[in-house]
């Protein structure tokens, strides 16, 4: 029987061998042929398309590519996905990055540079690229990606719906130069007095989940989240609490924002105002009502515009990193970044004109102008940090103390920093 | 004929749990390749973090409130079907159900049921009740979770519960109610002490899987508000798969592997005082 | 043939009627609803456009039909090919976890072997492991041996991990309970362990067999946390995993769509419960654990 039994159990492990040998993914190379793949968040099919459209042009001219695949991710979890990919050892060969997670990735080597390549490609004009959209992701003699989409928050509006409520059009107080956040609080009141299911004003990204986009709003109170450098926390500070505190009564006392659980929808027609960026809003001219757009309100400190960022990278890991960096260098060039602008902003100088962009885009020459141009130049990038992942789940969960009517917001600002500043020591 | 199980269990249980406890003296971070021996710095640490403390609190709470409330309704709901009446069969069927609907669905659909807004607030609404807002005031984001959890997998328990009575012999019933013997008191003296190796069981995997809920508080609360749904696993698995510290998340891990031990054999101790026969 | 404990009683004398019976029906109703609704309001709310989902006020009923919602599950998402993933790695793990849970616990009920009792304690720890204490470990092994975004970690941690260790016991129980006397008369016309195995003890496992192949089938098919981590394509994905994923380009959920993917992945499978819940239920009441 004993014999018997290790007998089984030696068949038993030659059986799991062979199954762990046998397994071994095949490798993609094969006569010359590579595969590359690239995550995004988008399954936008316009955004689709026009990569697909890129990709088969490269293949045209470089047989060794058998195909480029366009891998859709869940953009809520985009950065965990794509992260448990690379610790799984399963890195794809391009990703798009987030504006946050740039210098996290940058400190962990996970970004290739490939300023070699951009340099020695004729045509390329890497010096076209603004210097303030490259500013992340560059470093001495090094570019980690490029900023394929450099894209202002802006306030599009409801025109049909404000104007029936009675407050006064986003456009006609920029105008006149009052277009402030708290001119822009008593729009968001009238629309929600108006009618019962109206919200004034709203901010599908954010969601009470994603806090750095609240840059949007403190920005112009004159607050950060931390300073410069990313050492000292400055939740703590009194410009943050007057942004907040402003914030917090547009949702619990104007009740002018949706609050945290409740659903709303600015297409659907009932939001008077909503913080989004262009690439969001394409759909809008199909909409029965008239909609506008404005930059930003001023703040009481400052006339600060937010800008979220995206880029496109090659991976360390990547087992093709040539394959990949060239076709990154294909796909931003001057000629096919002309074709994002319908989508993303571009960084690329020639490209933030507001004739191109007018022509492009949803916006006529003059919104493209204040929202894209003026906003990119006057505006700043959201906040990243190289420890951004341990960071921002600590002030999500301490930041929830503000999303209730009795918070206390001086308390749990405090307590933001409180928690994070032993990461960012 | 037992090889392959053993096999499984020495490669998929016995060394993971070894190298938990291993890597749990480690730092190690996937992303950047980094990884080093640091002692017992991971220990030292997670006594002084205070997320850790909460969340560990928030781990029996969870199950402090899931197990007896699963067990007593179940258990109810198994006495009350293994009465003879026509249609018991159908419920039966329908308080099973959510058993074969995978957690992610449900948890999903309950999701937006909980909403502020959503289907229930709205019918409170109609009785003239202010439903609070769920998944956002305290404590019922907490008790949300364990509802969801309860009604999820209460199907299971019921039909353990279900196949136990009807192993009571009817003999020791009828002879109890010649002794006049009421119906509370037939249930106190025949069918519990008759029933317990099951609640013992039952009671142990249920504890065991109140530890291991995670895909509810992924989905309904993502932890939140605050801290106040966070529990250990689902901590663990930020702390590896959203931090990286593969270090720390295994420290986390020995401790919910110590919980979860030294409770099943707190309870198969005190068994003897409760439990009428050997299991 | 049926051993003593296999015995199944009712309460016959508690047979209900009248006003009784009318309170019980009324009182297992109230406790239904929260069973049920879920399912109907997932069902009706993915067949609406996205605007009346949480209208007000709601509807029991769609005002107006959508059935493009499904249409677009399938546009967002190969959701087929993630339809059979999930499908193709249930029935594998099912096959798997059924023959070697039905040999081990056919081993460690009527087979003698040294430390038996010792061993199978150490097995039942694997009972209460939490998927998340060996979860770390197995990651970092599988990515070692390349093995990670390929389906065999997902089929092999239930098929031969904790899940297994369940589905031994639960064979163990009911060959505990099988009567001795069979095996004792076919060894002695000279058939060999293995043949007594297959050719007595096997054919009358049947409803165990079929109980403990239900459970296995949903226990993988309602796995999230392992898939979650190790199946990182779109293309490799199961349900479980791509469910929290129909969102839009900024992360928001589409609410009509989300549902209808769920409706898909729940529909089919209640329809055979439906269909076979008799026997369902009554194959787990019959191996469940016994009293």
């Amino acid at each position: 029987m004993k014999a018997k039994y290790l007998k089984m159990i030696a068949a038993g492990s030659a059986i799991a061998l062979v199954a762990f040998i046998g397994v071994q993914p095949a490798k993609a190379v094969a006569n010359g042929s590579i595969t590359l793949r690239m995550t995004m968040w988008s399954s936008n099919a316009g955004h689709l398309a026009l990569f697909k459209g890129i990709a088969d042009e490269y293949k045209k001219t470089h047989p060794e590519i058998a195909d480029i695949k366009f891998e859709s991710l869940d953009f809520a979890t985009y950065t965990q996905l794509l992260t448990t990919q690379i610790a799984g050892g399963k890195a794809p060969d391009l990703a798009w990055i987030l504006e946050k997670d740039a210098q996290q990735f940058r400190a962990n080597n996970l970004l290739l540079n490939v300023q070699p390549q951009m340099e020695s490609t004729p045509g390329y004009k890497l010096d076209e690229i603004a210097a303030g959209s490259l500013g992340l992701w560059r470093a001495p003699r090094s570019v980690y990606a490029y900023p394929f989409s450099t894209s202002p928050f802006a306030i599009f509006y409801n025109a049909d719906l404000i104007k029936a409520s009675g407050a006064e059009d986003p456009e006609a107080l920029r105008a006149k130069g009052e277009w402030t956040w708290a001119n822009a609080a008593k729009v968001a009141k009238a629309v929600t007095d108006y009618q019962k299911g109206n919200y004034g004003l709203n901010f599908p990204t954010f969601n009470y989940t994603t806090w750095n986009g609240l840059a949007a709003i403190w920005r112009g109170f004159g607050a950060e989240a931390w300073n410069k450098t990313g050492t000292t926390c400055t939740f703590d500070s009194k410009q943050m609490n007057n942004a907040m505190t402003f914030f917090h009564s547009m949702i619990y006392k104007d009740k002018s924002f949706p609050a945290p659980g409740v659903s709303s929808d600015f297409f659907a027609g009932n939001v008077g105002m909503s913080l989004i960026q262009l690439s969001r809003a394409a759909s809008l001219p199909t909409m029965k009502w008239k909609w506008g757009v404005v930059p930003l309100p001023k703040g009481p400190v400052a006339d600060a515009q937010a800008i979220g960022q995206a880029g496109m990278a090659v991976l360390t890991k990547s087992k093709n990193r040539k394959a990949a960096a060239d076709f990154l260098v294909f796909a931003t060039n001057p000629e096919n970044a002309a074709k994002y602008v319908a989508f993303f902003p571009s960084s690329r100088t020639p490209l933030m004109d507001p004739k191109v962009i007018a022509k492009a885009s949803i916006l006529n020459e003059a919104q493209a102008k204040l929202i894209v141009a003026d906003g990119i130049s006057k505006g700043q990038i959201l906040t990243s940090h190289p420890k951004i992942s341990s960071i921002e789940l600590s002030v999500k969960s301490t930041l929830d103390g503000l999303w209730k009517a009795d918070a206390n917001i001086a308390q749990t600002l405090n307590d933001v920093c409180t928690k994070i500043q032993p990461i960012l020591r | 004929m037992a090889a392959p199980v053993l096999l499984g269990f020495i490669f998929l249980v016995l060394y993971p749990v070894l190298s938990v406890i291993r890597d749990s003296f480690t730092s190690y971070n996937p992303l950047s390749g980094d990884a080093a021996y640091i002692g017992a710095d991971n220990y030292t640490r997670l006594v002084q973090d205070e997320t850790a403390i909460e969340v560990a609190k928030n781990t029996l709470i969870f199950a402090c409130i899931l197990v007896p409330v699963n067990m007593a309704l179940a258990l109810f709901l198994a006495v009350l079907l293994n009465m003879h009446f026509k249609g018991r069969t159908t419920f039966r069927a329908i308080f099973f159900s959510p058993v074969i609907v995978s957690t992610v669905a449900w948890t999903i659909v309950w999701k937006y049921i909980l909403q502020d807004d959503g289907p229930i607030n709205y019918f409170l609404g109609l009785a003239g009740v202010d439903g609070p807002n769920w998944l956002r005031d305290n404590p019922w984001p907490m008790m949300s979770v364990v509802m969801v959890q309860v009604f999820k997998n209460l199907g299971m328990n019921m039909i353990f519960f279900l196949a136990a009575l009807q192993g009571v012999p009817e003999e020791m019933y009828e002879s109890s109610e010649i002794d006049g013997a009421n119906r509370w008191q037939q249930f106190k003296k025949i069918t519990l002490p008759f029933i317990s190796p099951t609640i013992l069981l039952v009671a142990i995997l249920t504890i065991a899987g109140a530890f291991q809920v995670f895909a509810q508080v992924l989905l309904l609360t993502g932890g939140g508000p605050g801290l106040s749904t966070t529990v250990l696993s689902y901590y663990i698995f930020i702390n590896a798969f959203q931090i990286f510290d593969l270090g720390y998340a295994s420290a986390l891990a020995v401790c919910l592997f110590v919980f979860v031990m030294g409770l099943t054999v707190a309870q198969w101790q005190i068994r003897t005082r409760w439990v009428f026969r050997e299991v | 043939m049926k051993s003593k404990t296999n015995k199944r009683y009712t309460r016959r004398n508690s047979k209900l009627t009248g006003w009784r019976l009318f309170g019980m029906y009324l009182l297992l109703l109230a406790i239904a609803v929260p069973f049920l609704f879920p399912t109907w309001w997932m069902f009706t709310a993915s067949l609406k456009p996205i605007e009346e989902v949480f209208a007000f006020p709601a509807s029991l009923i769609p005002n107006d039909f959508q059935i493009s919602n499904y249409a677009e599950v399938f546009r967002l998402q190969p959701f087929l090919r993630q339809y059979w993933n999930s499908m193709s790695i249930a029935i594998v793990v099912t096959l798997i976890t059924v023959t070697t849970a039905t040999m081990g616990g056919y081993a460690f009920a009527r087979i003698n072997f040294k430390g038996r009792s010792k061993l199978f304690v150490l097995l039942l720890t694997a009972l209460l492991m939490p998927a998340e204490v060996t979860l770390i470990p197995i990651f970092r092994l599988m990515v070692k041996s390349g093995l990670s975004d390929t389906f065999l970690p997902v089929i092999l941690i239930p098929a031969f991990g904790a899940h297994a260790v369940v589905g031994l016991f639960l064979m163990r129980q009911f060959f505990l309970d099988f009567p001795a006397e069979l095996e004792e008369a076919a060894e002695i016309d000279g058939l060999s362990r293995w043949k007594v195995f297959t050719k007595i003890a096997l054919p009358l496992a049947g409803p165990a067999i079929a109980s403990l192949a239900i459970i296995s089938f949903l226990y993988s098919w309602n796995l999230f946390l392992e898939p979650l981590v190790f199946l990182t394509e779109p293309n490799k994905y199961t349900l479980p995993v791509v469910l929290p994923q129909f969102t839009d380009t900024y992360g928001a959920p589409i609410f009509n769509v989300q549902l209808a993917a769920t409706s898909l992945s729940v529909i089919p499978v209640m329809i055979v419960f439906v269909m076979a819940q008799r026997h369902f239920i009554r194959g787990i009441t019959m191996t469940g654990l016994k009293g």
